[in-house]
């Protein structure tokens, strides 16, 4: 019997890449957190031992205002334009 | 690309959700096979000028009307359910209802769809006795097929992009009808007209019972429903965000006769809805700084404004309200029905 | 801007599913679940696993020698 696929429907589409830090970025690595406990604590500790053992910095840390909802993509874009590289904690 | 699938034995039952299971599709109940000509019935009955329906998170696939109409036949709607449903599915769709964010959440938010209007009668959606409970096709059926395009379409499956840690039963459908009121409905207060058939969604846990049948007195009733509300377990507490006060309609009546409107009663309950400091751990309270709320005095507000408790009447005879605080990050979001 | 996500293992199911939907191939870290309502002692450990984590990492990217 022929049915209806549920789960039919129109792909998404590819992912849309965010800007690209410029050569002269202001920091080397960004911490971004969900805002649950703990991860802001994680991050905050990877920045530091980044700095201390292997000299990686200077380091930023962000946090979305809530982890109840998605990150602003204008707080992606600032970033990406200040961090070359992003540490993110997700899904706690 | 094809949406048919050729599928063997599908007219027999137990075959039929043997197959479903085999592919993650449903809620685990029994569904209706979604037939060529079963959706097609749906599609038929369709009004002109249908919601644009976007991309459904977290998968990130937008359905067609044929997909839609497929959930619609699975959850057991009728032709006439389906404007309904789009309508339901276009409202959590809203920016502001943060649809990903309440499906992926470890939170038991389900999608809540409340229905005014005329369309409650013509559906017989049932805004009276047990209209939150069992027994009523219409809103057993239009919250289910909500859930299962989210579920289907959207992916939304528990344990793998449903991450909610207890779930609720919410989550299986989660539909009632709003009842005559002793003021302005809901919708229409939202801005719609009394003859119009009105959708309003909302990421909410299921109804939390306000049980009062000693008080005789609008300001009393509204004593235990603040004390009802003054809980700090919820995401309200901190997240903020809408919440909907539910009153039955003897306490409704009581509060009318009393004088009070919808606006003085939310206001009321916002200065006496208060959780006190003591209630709220060290650690809860350190959480709830870090998201910028701070007790008012030596008590927190449930949420951050009088606005955010909406409110409606449902039910039938008795002494019950019910408070249905939601995800917080969420809107109470509004539709027209098509 | 070149990522790595740091993911409890409860969670990775849903980040995995989340990238095959956008047809992304995140750099993942993995520690065990959860890290919110810990000890000092039990953060710490969750802390060494995705330190030790982000700096294979970026040793891999070439960032660190």
């Amino acid at each position: 019997m022929r049915i209806v696929d549920p789960t039919s429907g129109t792909a998404p589409e590819d992912t849309v890449a965010v800007v690209a830090a410029a050569d002269g970025a202001a920091g080397a690595l960004c911490g971004l957190s969900n805002s649950k406990p703990g991860a802001h604590d994680i991050l905050a500790a990877i920045g530091r031992r980044l700095a201390d053992d292997h000299g990686l910095g200077p380091n930023g840390l962000e946090a979305k205002p809530s982890a109840a909802v998605g990150a602003d993509p204008a707080l992606l874009d600032h970033l990406a334009a200040q961090y070359r590289l992003a540490v993110v904690a997700i899904g706690d | 690309m094809t949406d048919v699938l050729d599928l063997p034995d599908v007219d027999d039952a137990w075959a039929w959700t043997a197959a479903c299971e085999e592919r993650g599709w449903g809620d685990g109940l029994p569904t209706v096979p979604p037939t060529e000509e079963r959706v097609a019935a749906m599609l038929a009955a369709l009004p002109p000028d249908l919601p644009h329906l976007g991309p459904l998170p977290p998968r990130g696939v937008t359905p067609t009307l044929r997909s839609v109409a497929a959930n619609a036949v699975m959850a057991g709607c009728r032709p006439a359910d389906l404007p309904v449903v789009l309508a339901a599915l276009d409202a959590v769709q809203d920016e502001a209802y943060n649809l990903h964010g309440t499906l992926a959440t470890t939170h038991p938010c389900a999608p809540m769809v409340l229905v005014s209007g005329p369309v409650c009668d013509a559906l017989g959606i049932n805004a009276g006795g047990n209209c939150l409970g069992q027994g009523t096709r219409a809103n057993a059926v239009i919250g289910r097929a909500l859930s299962l395009v989210l579920l289907h379409v959207g992916g939304a499956r528990p344990g793998v992009l449903d991450r909610s840690t207890q779930g609720s039963p919410a989550k299986y459908t989660f539909c009632f009808g709003e009842s005559d009121s002793p003021w302005e409905s809901l919708a229409v207060r939202r801005g719609f007209g009394a003859d119009e058939g009105v959708v309003s969604v909302m990421a909410a846990e299921p109804p939390h019972n306000v049980n009062d049948h000693g008080s005789t007195t609008g300001a009393e009733i509204l004593l235990t429903v603040a004390g009802t509300m003054a809980q700090p377990g919820s995401n309200n507490v901190y997240v903020r965000g809408p919440h909907l006060l539910l009153l039955g309609p003897e306490h409704a009546a009581t509060l009318h006769r009393d004088g009070w409107t919808p606006d003085t009663i939310r206001a009321h309950l916002w200065e006496h809805a208060r959780i006190p400091v003591s209630h709220v751990s060290a650690g809860n309270r350190r959480q709830f700084v870090e998201w910028g709320v701070e007790p008012d005095g030596d008590a927190y507000t449930v949420s951050d404004a009088p606005e955010n408790l909406h409110l409606a009447v449902a039910g039938g005879a008795g002494k019950h309200s019910a408070w249905i605080p939601s995800f917080g990050g969420t809107a109470l979001v509004s539709r027209r029905v098509p | 801007m070149r990522s790595i996500l740091v993911v409890t293992s409860s969670f990775l199911p849903l980040v995995q599913a989340q990238a095959t939907a956008r047809r992304a191939e995140p750099r993942l870290v993995v520690v065990d679940h959860p890290v919110g309502g810990l000890s000092p002692d039990e953060l710490a450990g969750r802390t060494e696993t995705a330190y030790a984590g982000v700096v294979a990492e970026l040793r891999s990217m070439g960032e660190l020698s």
